[in-house]
């Protein structure tokens, strides 16, 4: 070899160095949104990370957890719902109508709304100072007398595509909805824009909207976009309601209060599954392997799950495996999942991946050892994840965060399941697509907000939007199961969903079987003013 | 050992996946020096077509609904012949009437056609995975494997040991076939000596009376159904989806510029060390903690193996050495 090439050789090898030391670093600086961490760690190597957690003896945005373990027991304890769902939509309508009254007359009891100071004040503690808006900021902007803009950013091409269908579906409803008289006689439209899940495509996106289309409110699709631009919108005072995905940091009233999320959260989820454990497990000695996708997504879920791990007397080793969320195989992943030999396996992982974990999980003999496999609640979509597995699919758990799954044949008769199937029918698309009714459960609750915030004084208005979302205290949402709470409280409960259903698949019937009661931890999340590289 | 030898099988069976689209991107880059970016798309939609013939119309129903495996491979043949003749047409429109001394609106049309077919197949059949899915050329049951090694307990039950399954040993042979039968067509036949003329030199073929466009036009044929059998042998692996295609075309390139981007033989070479390192390499290295990230970027270690091939060999592996008169 000659001394050029050594040379070229030592400098491929120094740069491989270094950019080993980056990536395979600690955590202990990260400035960027989310987690930094490395690609595999066991409980035992992370012993000495996240100190100030710890020390904090939080559980970054989730429940606390003996109140989880505690509720986890007594849903076990009970039969699962087997009350029929109201009779039509007109009743359910009706209720809704109710609802919406008592949450208007609260909210229009003098108490709150925007002061003549410029602070928005609702209910639980919750206040907005309007005067550290720009100076250009328009509290109508986006809305006519006639109209009403919404901006929308998601992954309609990529690895993630298939999330962009919840959009589809959010605007499949909103045009049923112009058809039969709008919100408030005013026509909803959507401007959807394609970020290919990448986030500096948001911010892009974000931008461009803010300047040109100017609309209402933005929601964003995914973790890792929606932190690259919840500051930028709390700044310019733009709500960003709903966003879809299920991040404990969407659960800061204080910090971001123009920004909500709708799920229940990650952390939450994350706890869950180890109080399962614990519950189900008593003799202890327990490994388990999690398969994480590696974006701020995944590393949520580690998070949460990592710290309950090192707390547990159960729990004796967790071995990690990152995977790149555009990944075609997830082969190798499960190879070195599998030779970990654990009792417990957890997917924290999302789209097609989804389906690919629950047929490595088969391929790579995972299956034979594991006492249990988890799916995540972002994972509960039969017709995309759980059927084209075939029987590889039966018996895997999921906390499946108290939504219907408006491809599984237990619903058909329920009123809500079946308007939304006929109506993306009637829109040319195939109900089977089960993203397309999580776009409905969504575009349900941003209706409702439009239409309490419509009837409050002053009308229709961003901060009356907002109020009516953090005012919403209780509502019966027709996507979620019976029994699953669904509200927020201004400071005081900043998350719609923090219950879930334990289901069990059963791919004989390609259905989601639930196991015991709903968990119920409504109102029992704190609040997550996230740090990045730290949590909550 | 047997994690040894499962990450073994692992790599020869993702290897095999990069190795048929790194052969069909050789075969066009042999014709006309271009990188076809959109090849990992036209097999992708190639798949999907089959999957029409296979699952979702009933032009195949006569044959019988328990001969599933003839009924795969019938469409499979059936997608191949009209992924070449759509391939045919997309060189005889989109690619013929520009200079092919002139890269970059070629490379700038494939980059389009990635697009635009993603795009096109994702709205005709949405991005979900296709369900019911994409029946295999092989059996492709859970349990449809060799097992070497493992431990078998007192009732008799065996658990442990390394996997083969039959499916990824037939993606292998397939590839081998595949290989062989580009041997035959390239060196036994009329064509084949038309393709390499061509190959080796366009205008020196043209002036022996060589009818390049066509030869060129067969080319990217060849590529586009050799891609399509490719995606078809996959699909049931990766689940059939419009973007199945893509990653795997990134490990693909690396492939072949690996094996030398003007050899068949070494791009499949080329595929088969990516899946290698991907498997045995990053399965390994990432045991030891400041390696861990690779993991999560496993392409990262492919690339450094591209990077030291073409250090020491600059042509790839097999590829044909630059000799220039000075």
């Amino acid at each position: 070899m000659n001394k050029p090439a050594w040379r070229r050789l030592l400098a491929l090898l120094f740069a491989f160095t270094m950019v080993a030391a980056a990536c395979g670093g600690g955590d202990e600086d990260g400035t960027e949104a989310g987690s930094d961490e490395g690609g595999s760690d066991t409980t035992e190597a992370m012993e000495d990370e996240d100190e100030a957690m710890e020390d904090d003896g939080e559980t970054g945005g989730a429940v606390d957890e003996d109140a989880a373990a505690d509720a986890l027991e007594d849903a076990a304890d009970e039969e699962a719902s087997t009350e029929a769902a109201a009779g039509s939509l007109d009743e359910l309508e009706a209720i809704w109508a109710e609802e919406r009254q008592v949450i208007i007359d609260n909210l229009n009891s003098g108490e709150f709304g925007l002061g003549d100071d410029g602070v928005l004040v609702g209910p639980g503690g919750f206040t907005l100072d309007t005067n550290s808006c720009p100076g250009d900021w328009d509290n109508l902007e986006g809305i006519t007398d006639s109209s009403i803009l919404i901006g929308h950013t998601t992954a309609q091409s990529g690895a993630l595509a298939a999330y962009g269908n919840i959009g589809v579906g959010e605007e499949i409803y909103f045009n049923w909805k112009n058809e039969n008289g709008g919100v408030g006689g005013r026509e909803v439209s959507m401007i959807i824009k394609d970020d290919a899940y990448v986030a500096t495509q948001t911010q892009e996106l974000v931008a461009e909207l803010l300047q040109s289309d100017k609309p209402f409110a933005i929601q964003t699709l995914g973790s890792p976009n929606t932190f690259a631009v919840y500051n930028e919108l709390n700044d310019e005072c733009v709500p960003q309601p709903l966003v879809f995905t299920g991040h404990q940091a969407w659960g800061d009233p204080v910090g971001h209060p123009w920004t909500t999320g709708m799920q229940m959260s990650y952390a939450t989820e994350a706890l869950l599954w180890g109080s399962y454990i614990e519950q189900n497990f008593p003799d202890g000695g327990v490994t388990v392997a999690a398969l994480v996708m590696d974006n701020d997504f995944g590393l949520a879920y580690k998070q949460g799950f990592e710290e309950f791990a090192e707390a547990s007397d159960i729990i004796d080793e967790v071995e990690f495996v990152l995977h790149d969320p555009a990944a075609a195989t997830l082969t190798n992943e499960f190879t070195t999942l599998a030779a970990a030999n654990p009792n417990v396996f957890i997917s924290m992982t999302a789209g097609n991946p989804c389906l690919l974990a629950v047929q490595e999980a088969a391929r790579s003999g995972l299956t034979e050892n594991a006492d249990e496999l988890f799916a995540p609640s972002v994972c509960k979509a039969i017709e995309a994840y759980m059927a084209p597995a075939g029987d590889a699919a039966n018996d895997w758990l999921i906390f499946g965060g108290g939504v219907k799954d408006n491809s599984d044949p237990q619903y058909s008769d329920d009123p809500w399941i079946a308007f939304v199937n006929e109506t993306i029918e009637a829109a040319g698309q195939d109900p089977a697509i089960s993203l397309f009714g999580t776009g409905f459960g969504q575009a349900w609750t941003f209706d409702q907000a439009l239409q309490i915030a419509s009837e409050l004084d002053g009308g229709l208005s961003r901060t009356n939007f907002i109020l009516a979302l953090r005012g919403m205290t209780s509502m019966t949402h027709p996507n979620n199961i019976d029994g699953i709470g669904f509200g927020m409280n201004g400071n005081e409960d900043a998350y719609f969903i923090e219950g879930s259903d334990l289901s069990r698949f059963d791919a004989g019937a390609q259905t989601w079987n639930q196991e015991g009661g709903i968990i119920d931890l409504s109102g029992q999340s704190p609040n997550c003013p996230w740090v990045a590289g730290e949590g909550c | 050992m047997d994690l040894f030898l499962q990450r073994i099988f692992d790599g020869f069976t993702t290897g095999a996946i990069y190795a048929a689209v790194a052969v069909a991107l050789v075969l066009i880059f042999k014709a006309t020096t271009l990188i076809n970016f959109a090849q990992g798309e036209l097999a992708m939609a190639g798949a999907f077509v089959g999957y029409i013939f296979a699952v979702r119309s009933d032009v195949l129903d006569f044959i019988s609904e328990e001969d599933s495996f003839t009924k795969t491979w019938v469409a499979a043949i059936l997608a191949m012949i009209i992924s070449a003749i759509m391939a045919m047409a997309v060189e005889r429109a989109l690619v013929r009437p520009f200079d092919p001394d002139d890269h970059l609106p070629v490379v700038l049309i494939t980059l389009g056609l990635f697009l635009i077919i993603n795009a096109v197949v994702g709205e005709i059949f949405n991005y979900q995975a296709q369900n019911p899915p994409m029946p295999g050329l092989f059996p492709n049951d859970f349990d449809n494997f060799w097992r070497i090694g493992g431990v078998t307990d007192a009732e008799g039950n065996v658990s442990g040991g390394a996997r083969l399954f039959w499916d990824a040993a037939g993606i292998v042979l397939s590839l081998a076939a595949m290989l062989f039968f580009l041997y035959l067509l390239l060196n036994k036949t009329k064509m084949g000596l038309a393709f390499r003329a061509v190959s080796s030199n366009v205008e020196s073929a043209r002036l022996v009376g060589v009818r390049t466009g066509r030869v060129l036009g067969f080319g990217w044929a060849l590529a586009a159904a050799f891609g399509t059998l490719g995606a078809i042998l996959v699909a049931p692996r990766l689940s059939l989806q419009p973007n199945m295609m893509a990653v795997v075309l990134i490990y693909a390139l690396a492939g072949a510029a690996i094996g030398g981007l003007d050899s068949l033989g070494g791009a499949a070479v080329g595929g088969l060390i990516i899946g290698l390192v991907n498997s045995v390499g990053v399965g390994y290295i990432s045991d030891w903690e400041p390696f861990e990230f690779l993991r999560a970027i496993p392409l990262f270690l492919s690339l450094i193996a591209m990077l030291l091939t073409l250090l020491y060999r600059p042509s790839g592996l097999f590829g044909t050495k630059r000799v220039e008169r000075v």
